[in-house]
């Protein structure tokens, strides 16, 4: 999802954050660490230690471009291990979904929406941080 | 004003395991699973955009220790971590809590739901003998 761009709203040299390819609530997020990383434990890990700081800056971002009032951090750990999940990122990483005025339940964070081209793009292009 | 369910959990140290620099380890009343844990600031934060960048920071790695120790320790296979900001502002839900906290939910064997579908109440007793298993694993220190 890096190498072409076409995803990323962030990047740094250690971090970077896309719309994913497939959501479940329009304008969520991935945040990851660049450095292929397993594990949230290694507690002096400078790339997971700062993960979560570069993830509220984001959602801060979000907060004022798009008015977000409510917001959920979602971080899964090492469910590629279990029979249900095996193909469940290795590399680890934040979503943020967002939740606006408006909507009295929670997304429903099962859902999958496949974005177009175009929606993409539209997403990236409203929320690319400089 | 109502006090703060959170608050009013660390005032009278029910349901709280222990405290990892200003984060409060919390076992989760509303049970969704087996070690279910909320990490909470002690100070009263609603918002982690109130929060100082060093206090949310010491969240997550409190965050991480708990992981860990659910892993290594506690027979988990793998664990969920969520945080729900400011819910409380669009849900009509009463059982958001407004005090910022990051749940941890363990996986034994499989993916455990975290909709809410199959969350219990847990006793006084289950807390305690939940919070005594719990201490006999957390390193001294």
């Amino acid at each position: 999802m890096l190498k072409d761009g076409k995803n990323t709203i962030y990047e740094n040299d250690r971090f970077f954050a896309v719309t994913p390819n497939v959501i479940s609530q329009k304008y969520q997020i991935m945040v990851f660490p660049k450095k292929h990383i397993e594990s949230v434990f290694d507690i002096n890990n400078k790339d997971v230690q700062e993960l979560f700081e570069v993830t509220v800056k984001i959602a801060k971002h979000m907060e004022k471009v798009l008015k977000m009032v409510a917001f959920r951090f979602k971080l899964n750990e090492k469910l590629f291990i279990l029979k249900s999940t095996p193909y469940h990122l290795k590399h680890i990483h934040f979503h943020i979904i967002p939740r606006f005025e408006g909507q009295d339940s929670e997304p429903d964070y099962d859902k999958r929406i496949w974005l177009t081209e175009n929606e993409k793009k539209e997403i990236v292009d409203k929320l690319r941080i400089a | 004003m109502k006090e703060c369910l959170i608050c009013k959990w660390m005032r009278e140290k029910e349901n709280v395991v222990c405290y990892i620099g200003n984060a409060a380890i919390i076992i989760s009343e509303l049970s969704y699973v087996k070690y279910h844990m909320l990490i909470c600031p002690k100070k009263h934060y609603e918002s982690i955009f109130e929060m100082p960048k060093k206090e949310y920071n010491e969240l997550f790695d409190a965050m991480r220790r708990v992981g860990e120790l659910l892993e290594n320790r506690l027979g988990a296979d793998a664990t969920r971590y969520a945080l729900n900001n400011n819910h409380l502002k669009v849900s009509k839900s009463k059982l958001h809590l407004n005090h910022i906290h990051l749940q941890v939910f363990p996986c034994f064997g499989e993916l455990t739901d975290i909709t809410g579908k199959y969350r219990k109440k847990l006793s006084p007793r289950e807390i305690e003998e939940m919070k005594k298993e719990i201490l006999k694993h957390v390193p001294k220190g």
